[in-house]
């Protein structure tokens, strides 16, 4: 497995505009009752705002479609689990922004 | 901790024919009742709970399951039940299809990793398509047990 790198996105420089490209930055689960049923879903309906960017959340060996609140579930994310939030496509820098804010914002439930 | 030591197989409703989503989450929260599981009292708190849950989003993942479930002060250990409606019913499910299998699970209040754990577990199973299929197979409590067993890793 690759080291990951710190937060800042990562689109290559010489990408035009427009352009397919990858942004991976780390996230971290910050709500006390970690990444259950409804911030999965929260999240999951975030990134299917995202149609043509390809958005995944990785922890350890464990890849998952962040489109898909089934596979969310499977990360077993606690509170203050890392994780690690990769876009590839056109809009990957705004789909990145959007759900990492969405964990900042402990997925708006305050619960 | 494996499902099957979770679950309550006495409490299983394997013939479920309910009014509708709120109805089968009583009547499964009714048979943990009557398998000495918690007191009348706290059956009618849970419920309240997960039917308030239920309210707010449907736990109705899709592949003809759903997942009721609450982290509650009123149960001290994780605890798993099914129900089964041959045919399905409308649970308003994220892929819009009958459910036929609901998995009820309630977990104490300060449980959030047993909870993240049981969760993930049920998960894994629907999402295989194949055990998912043979999960939705299961017609009594034996069938269940013996599945969740099997995918526990157990020998029986």
């Amino acid at each position: 497995m690759s080291t990951i790198e710190g937060s800042p996105p990562d689109s290559s420089p010489g990408n035009p505009p427009g352009s397919a490209s990858v942004v991976e930055v780390r996230v971290t689960v910050r709500n006390k009752n970690g990444l259950h049923a409804r911030p999965s879903s929260v999240l999951a309906e975030a990134a299917l705002r995202f149609a043509d960017t390809a958005l995944t959340l990785r922890r350890a060996e464990t890849e998952v479609d962040a489109k898909s609140i089934m596979e969310l579930l499977l990360l077993e994310a606690g509170p203050g689990t890392e994780l690690t939030l990769t876009a590839s496509g056109p809009q990957a820098t705004e789909a990145v922004a959007a759900l990492r804010n969405l964990f900042e914002r402990e997925f708006d439930l305050h619960l | 901790m494996a499902l099957h030591d979770q679950c309550i197989p006495e409490a299983f409703l394997c013939d479920l024919e309910p009014a509708d989503k709120e109805d089968a989450i009583r009547q499964l929260v009714d048979a943990l009742v009557g398998a000495d599981v918690f007191t009348t009292r706290k059956g009618n708190a849970i419920a309240k709970e997960v039917i308030e849950r239920e309210r707010q989003a449907s736990t109705g993942i899709g592949s003809g399951v759903a997942i009721p479930h609450a982290r509650t002060k009123a149960v001290d250990r994780v605890i798993l039940t099914f129900g089964r409606v041959a045919g399905g019913f409308d649970f308003a499910a994220t892929d819009g299809r009958k459910v036929s299998v609901i998995c009820l699970l309630l977990t104490p209040a300060a449980a959030a990793d047993d909870h993240l754990a049981a969760m993930k577990s049920i998960v894994a199973i629907v999402r295989d398509n194949y055990q998912c299929k043979r999960l939705i197979g299961c017609k009594t409590p034996e069938s269940f047990i013996g599945l969740l067993k099997e995918l526990d890793g157990v020998k029986s």
